[in-house]
């Protein structure tokens, strides 16, 4: 039995791993290695056969160009993870584990869960002696994000509920180093996240796309007294580095 | 958008790790002022101001509020909240109100005196508000702004936290961002993130920032991998390390490379090291700069055991009987003992630099990062990212242009991040007045197989 892992590198393909085939930029994909299955690309069809056994890092040669094979980091994992809701993009992923001081035998608290696409970057910063608890109120996208953490090696770190934590709570007292909630109304589970927070202190954080919700979230935080309640904005700006000629004009006929 | 605070509860768990002891680094965070201290008793410290002594934490759970009384510092449940102080009268605008210094009747002698007799924050901003003409025709915004601004002024209360790297990171961006080559917070995360850092992988660190970007590394890596720092000259400058109170398990997973030793490392290639043999079995060392008992310990005992054999028992004597030669061979002993740890852990460092599987590359430097990446490439194992920060747009674009002729690396990104604080208060929601302009520039890239020509 073949142990994919987001927790640690490996060298060689195997089947089973989850791998990211890399065609060009802006053009990714996240395949699962299965014997005998066959990847359409533009550069013409990919077996999977070809790819076990080859070093991560590899060119990889198709009929009508050629591509790399590279190991999933929870980055790439979330550049191209199937959505099954609007997930949280590297950017904030990374302001976000930085706030919460994120680091290994951290335990953390999560929900919702969504597409996992912040759980699988949670889990490999609090691995191996950390654990994420993770809460999804749908049925079905609490079974898709167990299922993954299992492909990819991560369920000794990670324990998916399907519950509302806004109306029933986390069920969880003085465990957590820090709280994650991306919720519509988070105010309604902030007093059972504080609970589920260490007694002797930890770190929440709430993510909303609107103003309002979080004028409601940071009153809620001011009354359950809480402290250093800071509210921050992060975009990214990608470049496009060309190096360009500027003919220069002629100022004669 | 996000918002992150902390709980000021307490329990009377006694893990050592949330006790403030002495000789721990600690913060000390008065609203936006943070400093950090090594707490050693009675002796006083300058915090805003004011002067104390740090005893008075010692024992209390970190983050943990204090008050300074004559010098001391006492633990404080909580904060009064500004409106605690605000009474039914209130304004409606500032129409008829004039900016005037007569507006407070309190001298800055009263309020001293005030102090000096031992009244609590809370009854020196009550006499401040009695004493003002003005504060009952300010609206209720205003009256709380006013309290706040007086609160920051004449209460000394701040709060213990213990160092990491986020809170090093917002002391230093502060106070000395050149120090970290202006590394701003959401940068640094970016750093982490895209550099993969976790447990178990090793991280090369070029850092000529104080030892910032070092010390967010051992953090996330917990103690478990590797992390290499490359340095100019001959020892690298990390306070921020130093601040961070790691155990010493973590800084004995931290090797120092100086930039000098690269060319050798380079030609290093097959050759076997003897003291690479040596090493094998013995004690894990400590971090190269400090002294390591047992290496002192071997050393003078071989220095006695050479004397014994070789010295007559006269002058032996005398040895031991002055104390200025005592101490002279005692430093010589050291300094033997530190030199041979020294190459000892430059020995395991090329050792495992050569076996090129570095997991991650991070270059964080005052230098040209484009001889850097190109050099230290070569050690790191295929599909693996390299994070290239520069406060400068050009050094970053430079090294993505370079980078991507010699055809190296895949999936580049020159990026930049923008970060914007926000006051969140009800009818008083905006954005922070002042933005900061520059948190640098990130190259990430991920290395691929070299193809065999």
């Amino acid at each position: 039995i073949s142990s994919m892992s987001l927790a640690k590198y490996h060298d060689k393909v195997k089947e089973n791993d989850t791998v990211i085939l890399y065609l060009g930029y802006d053009n990714t994909h996240a395949i699962k290695i299965k014997k005998g299955s066959v990847f359409q690309t533009r550069y013409g069809a990919l077996r999977h056969n070809d790819i076990i056994g080859t070093t991560y890092g590899s060119r990889v040669h198709c009929p009508k160009g050629y591509l790399y094979i590279l190991y999933p980091t929870p980055e790439l994992w979330t550049s191209n993870l199937p959505h099954r809701t609007q997930i949280l993009y590297t950017t904030d992923i990374s302001v976000v584990s930085f706030q919460l001081d994120l680091k290994p035998g951290a335990v953390v608290v999560e929900s919702g869960t969504g597409s996992a696409s912040l759980s699988h970057s949670i889990i490999r910063s609090i691995l191996p002696d950390g654990h994420l608890y993770t809460f999804e109120f749908h049925k079905e996208r609490a079974q898709k994000a167990e299922e993954e953490f299992k492909d990819h090696g991560l369920s000794d770190y990670v324990t998916v509920t399907h519950k509302d934590v806004c109306q029933f709570g986390f069920d969880l007292e003085d465990v957590a180093d820090a709280v994650f909630l991306d919720l519509p109304v988070p105010w309604d589970a902030i007093p059972s996240a504080k609970k589920a927070l260490k007694k002797q202190g930890g770190r929440i954080c709430s993510f909303s796309p609107c103003i309002e919700q979080v004028q409601k979230s940071c009153a809620c935080f001011a009354e359950l007294g809480f402290e250093e309640i800071s509210t921050k904005e992060c975009l990214v700006r990608n470049f496009d580095v060309r190096t360009i000629n500027l003919p220069n004009p002629e100022f004669f006929f | 958008m996000a918002t992150s605070s902390e709980p000021m509860c307490v329990d009377e768990r006694k893990t050592s790790n949330v006790t403030i002891k002495e000789g721990d680094q600690a913060i000390l965070k008065k609203g936006k002022t943070v400093r950090i201290f090594q707490i050693r008793k009675k002796r006083d410290i300058w915090l805003d101001k004011i002067k104390f002594s740090l005893d008075g934490a010692v024992g209390h759970y970190y983050g943990s509020t204090f008050v300074v009384k004559n010098g001391q510092m006492h633990k404080v449940q909580k904060t009064f909240k500004e409106a605690e102080v605000l009474g039914p009268e209130k304004g409606t605008d500032n129409r008829d109100l004039h900016d005037l210094d007569s507006n407070q009747k309190l001298s800055r002698e009263d309020i001293e005196k005030m102090k000096k007799e031992g009244a609590k924050g809370q009854e020196i901003i009550e006499q401040l508000i009695e004493n003002s003409t003005t504060f009952k025709g300010k609206t209720e915004y205003a009256q709380e702004k006013w309290v706040k601004k007086k609160k920051q002024k004449h209460v000394a209360e701040f709060t213990v936290l213990k160092p990491n790297t986020r809170l090093m990171c917002q002391m230093y961006h502060e106070k000395s961002p050149a120090k970290i080559l202006n590394i701003r917070m959401d940068t640094l995360a970016q750093i982490l993130t895209y550099g993969n850092v976790h447990a178990f992988t090793n991280v090369a660190v070029v850092d000529t920032c104080s030892g910032l970007v070092v010390g967010a590394v051992l953090e996330r890596l917990g103690g478990y991998g590797k992390v290499f720092h490359f340095h100019p000259g001959e020892r690298p400058a990390r306070p921020i390390v130093d601040n961070l109170n790691f155990p010493q398990e973590f800084l004995d997973n931290l090797y120092n490379f100086p930039f000098c030793e690269i060319n050798s490392l380079k030609s290093e290639e097959g050759k076997s090291d003897d003291l690479i043999d040596n090493s094998h079995g013995d004690s894990v060392p400590s971090e190269g700069d400090s002294l390591s008992d047992t290496a002192v310990k071997q050393c003078t005992d071989s220095n006695t055991e050479t004397n014994t054999g070789g010295e007559s028992t006269e002058s032996q004597d005398k040895d031991n009987t002055d104390p200025v030669a005592r101490k002279r061979k005692a430093e010589m002993s050291t300094r033997e003992a530190n030199k041979i740890l020294y190459s000892k852990r430059l020995s395991e460092a090329k050792e495992l630099l050569l076996k090129r599987n570095i997991d991650c590359l991070i270059i964080a430097s005052k230098f040209n990062p484009t001889p850097l990446v190109t050099t230290l490439i070569e050690y790191v194992a295929p599909s693996r990212p390299i994070v290239v920060y520069s406060q400068y747009k050009e050094a970053v674009m430079d090294a993505y242009a370079y980078l991507r002729e010699i055809g190296c690396l895949v999936n580049y990104r020159v990026s930049e991040t923008w970060l914007r604080e926000y006051q969140i208060l009800p009818m008083r929601t905006h954005p922070e007045i002042q933005m900061s302009a520059g948190g640098g520039y990130l190259l990430t890239a991920t290395t691929i197989v070299k193809e065999q020509k």
